[in-house]
């Protein structure tokens, strides 16, 4: 009896075990010739645990991403969503682009993000002009604030671009420190930098040794990546119908705007309010403190509607005024797109294949983004660089 | 609930379990069926289960009387025509009578068809009443072949139904065949099917730019649709033969056919039968003239094209191939002496044709052909450019044609005996681990099956 069942149990490990090693085959055999860009295959896992914002890419990892559009990434020697380059400072000016997915810009192959695009550009005027890509996806303005403060100011930037996505000041999300570093309020009301998740199980677990055990397989076993692709997005994740896309006709509505106007000129709601108060008195401590001009460029105010003209005016008046008046710069950058290409842009410059119009930029988007992070930080930096920084 | 997704997976064990176990092997296929469905909604679930009730209801006054046949078929066609038709047949009527936001209930071609060759074939007496409710809504019912087919008959699936429900299974099951029919059809779906869908899309929503790209857009469909459809047919097999059941064939390596005729002997078998049995054949015997008959083909092909969708496009579609047929049968002796150029005419046949299936409507349709054939660009979507040159989507695309010929090992009689020579826990722990990778690899995109919308 006990021997039939251990030859059962035999039989189905063995199965088992060919049954993994055949897909892990499998997936290496696609991913390793041209067919890693029609086939199927798991995405790339990029990102790593961080002591100072949660997570960020970790270094030398390389995949193919599927999300919107397949694209080969690598990330940089570094740990950046970026080319690899010394930490030391070159001859020419080094400009650091901090973001979120927009800036990280996965779908498109390196050279083609909007960095990358301004630092060909600016090369070409002043040799050796670096622009450092530091986008993260899902970055929130504390991560922003938490990225430049440690990955940022390590690499001795001349110039800092915080490229801001405004719908962040209208999500719980942003206070909220269990996964990434969040903006929580002190005993006063005073909105920090805060760090909860220091103490959550995964963080532990990631940064354990059980963790870069988990982290190694991860970059050298497909099925180790399907198993966490999947721990992602949820076992049954099919079971939940599909996000549909909004349609361009809703881009003009005039409820588009109350939540800037609350915020940004009425304090409201009061959290948000502090969350950005304190999000502009981080920057200009940085830029104080490290004598680094710092250009806040917001984004997703959408510009171009005749019919919000004037509110829209009103919302970016009371965002420059603010942030001009903690001494930083700022970039309305959805105006300046507008004014480089024409109102009705988001066809042609977001999303890919049959999906134009929605989701991220595409390579002709970075390329529009890199000419305007080009002209920006051209004009910001002094003509030569100061000496002994 | 979709095939290819890991909780119809669980679905399927713990459905197989209690079959295994409980000693009411019909019911527990029957509720399992119904369960199914239900999570198409409640509405979809009502509409199927009236349509059940009504025919079980009319083999009763059918038996006694051929002429209760008529009503039967104006319910069922009736039913078709309101729940997939009305905005099309309404339109096209002139009128403007209903919302233009139609939501088809899902499968209803399919069990409409199905039970429709049940009644006619319960006239002609080449089919039993189902006296019990249960079974009879299992006939239909079982999730095998509920929502996208194959099209079963009375004379292959009923007694097979009886004798479930009697307890004596029809025939041993094969366990190691039916779970590679499933990893075959999934391999089918997950990675073929599904990685050409975004190729397609982009070609076609944006139009192509080149004569080339336009090839390759449709080119890439006729593989998607073959894989998609055809895999879906394949885990319908394997589900059958789970469970004892052996449903009908839906495909035989159709893009190998020399001839529009052998095409469509190949290709979605259980319809194509379906409308020669029922339609072409009793619409040819009404006059015994060669015009008739070519007029009844059109029809009838037209009406094959229609019942994919409420479009014109389909309709063209149809009688687009039953053009192809008349011209074959009209010119057989000379198109028989191209030998294998049949081949690539038939393939151009099919390939052109099915730009109608896939446009929008048919003026895009049109556009797009004209593109393929050297005239001005119907779009900007280029050739892919990924990683990919001239040379390697050759390669690609005689690869997804090696691989359709090759299928034909797959089905023959010593694959069969091969895997019941090595079937067994080893095996069958295999394949079920092969299949659930498949299924634990996320999806990029939401690409359903595409029959499921017919």
């Amino acid at each position: 009896m006990l021997r039939k069942l251990s030859r059962i149990v035999a039989a189905i490990l063995a199965g088992v075990v060919l049954a993994v090693l055949g897909t892990e085959a499998f997936f290496r055999i696609i991913d390793a010739t041209p067919l890693r860009w029609v086939l199927p295959l798991p995405q790339v896992a990029l990102y790593g645990p961080d002591f100072d914002t949660g997570y960020r890419h970790r270094a030398d990892v390389s995949g193919m991403w599927l999300t919107e559009h397949r694209n080969f990434i690598r990330t940089s020697d570094l740990g950046l969503r970026d080319r690899d380059r010394p930490l030391a400072h070159g001859a020419g000016p080094r400009t650091v682009i901090v973001g979120n997915s927009i800036i990280e810009a996965v779908q498109v192959s390196e050279s083609q993000t909007g960095p990358a695009v301004a630092e060909t550009i600016l090369s070409h005027e002043r040799p050796g002009a670096e622009v450092v890509n530091l986008g993260l996806s899902g970055a929130r303005p504390a991560v922003d604030v938490a990225r430049l403060q440690s990955q940022g100011l390590a690499l001795s930037p001349d110039l800092a671009i915080v490229v801001l996505d405004v719908e962040d000041f209208t999500t719980s999300a942003t206070i909220d420190d269990r996964e990434f570093t969040g903006y929580r309020p002190d005993a006063s009301g005073v909105f920090h930098l805060s760090y909860g998740f220091r103490n959550s199980s995964g963080y532990r677990f990631r940064t354990s040794q059980a963790g870069r055990v988990f982290y190694w397989l991860l970059d050298h076993s497909e099925v180790v990546r399907i198993i966490n692709a999947r721990k992602n997005v949820g076992i049954f994740a099919e079971l939940s119908p599909p996000a549909v896309a909004e349609g361009g006709s809703t881009r003009c509505s005039a409820a588009n705007l109350d939540p800037y106007t609350a915020l940004f000129i009425k304090g409201e709601p009061a959290d948000m309010r502090g969350v950005l108060d304190a999000f502009v008195r981080d920057l200009a401590a940085i830029q104080r403190d490290k004598k680094l001009p710092i250009i806040v460029a917001t984004q997703a105010i959408g510009a171009g509607c005749p019919s919000l003209a004037d509110k829209r005016s009103a919302i970016i008046g009371a965002i420059r005024a603010q942030i001009e008046g903690a001494g930083l710069q700022y970039l309305d950058l959805d105006g300046r797109l507008a004014a480089a290409v024409g109102a009705d842009y988001a066809t042609e410059f977001y999303g890919f294949g049959a999906n134009s119009g929605f989701g991220h930029l595409n390579v002709a988007g970075n390329r529009v983004y890199g000419e305007i992070f080009a002209d920006v930080i051209a004009h910001a930096l002094p003509s030569q660089r100061q000496p002994g920084r | 609930m979709s095939y290819d997704t890991l909780y119809f997976a669980l679905f399927l064990a713990v459905t197989w379990a209690a079959f295994e176990v409980l000693p009411w092997r019909g019911p527990v296929l029957l509720v399992a069926s119904i369960v199914f469905y239900a999570v198409a909604g409640l509405r979809d679930s009502l509409v199927a289960a009236t349509v059940i009730l009504a025919n079980f209801g009319f083999q009763f006054p059918l038996m006694r009387d051929r002429r209760w046949l008529y009503p039967a078929l104006v319910f069922n066609i009736g039913c078709l025509a309101y729940f997939k038709y009305r905005v099309f047949l309404a339109t096209a009527a002139g009128f403007d009578v209903f919302s233009q936001h139609i939501i088809i209930p899902l499968g209803i071609s399919f069990y409409i068809f199905q039970l429709t060759a049940f009644q006619i074939d319960l006239s002609r007496g080449r089919a039993k009443p189902f006296y019990s409710l249960p079974r009879f809504a299992l006939f239909k019912l079982f999730f095998g072949q509920l929502v996208a087919g194959p099209i079963m008959r009375w004379r292959q699936f009923g007694p097979q139904i009886h004798r479930l429900f009697d307890g004596t299974l029809p025939r041993r099951r094969l366990l190691g065949i039916a779970l590679g029919l499933c990893l075959v059809g999934l391999i089918k779906k997950v990675v073929f099917a599904d990685a050409l869908a975004p190729f397609v899309e982009t070609i076609f929503h944006n139009g192509p730019a080149s004569a080339a790209a336009a090839w390759l857009g449709i080119f890439l469909f006729s593989s998607q649709v073959y894989f998609d459809f055809s895999g879906y047919s394949d885990i319908a097999l394997g589900l059958g033969y789970l469970f004892g059941l052996r449903l009908a064939v839906n495909f035989r390596q159709p893009f190998t056919a020399l001839t529009p005729q052998d095409f469509w002997r190949r290709w979605h078998i259980t319809l194509s039968f379906w409308i020669r049995d029922y339609l072409f054949t009793p619409l040819a015997l009404l006059k015994a003239t060669r015009a008739w008959l070519a007029v009844s083909l059109i029809i009838a092909m037209a009406l094959a094209g229609l019942w994919h969708g409420a479009n014109w496009t389909f309709i063209v579609w149809g009688v687009g191939w039953a053009l192809a047929m008349l011209l074959w049968h009209l010119a057989n002796r000379f198109l028989i002496r191209l030998g294998a150029a049949q081949w690539v005419l038939t393939f151009g046949i099919w390939l052109v044709l099915l730009v109608f299936f896939r446009s929008s409507d048919v003026g895009a349709a049109l556009r797009y052909i004209a593109t393929m054939f050297g005239g001005s660009s119907a779009g900007n979507a280029p050739l892919p450019n990924d990683g990919a040159g001239g040379l390697l989507i050759a390669l690609g695309c005689a690869g997804l044609l090696a691989l359709h010929w090759s299928e034909g090992y797959l089905h023959t009689r010593q694959t069969v005996l091969l895997m019941r020579r090595f079937d067994g826990l080893l095996l069958r722990a295999l394949i079920i681990g092969l299949a659930l990778w498949l299924l634990l690899l996320p999806k990029v995109q939401d690409n359903p099956f595409i029959y499921y919308r017919f």
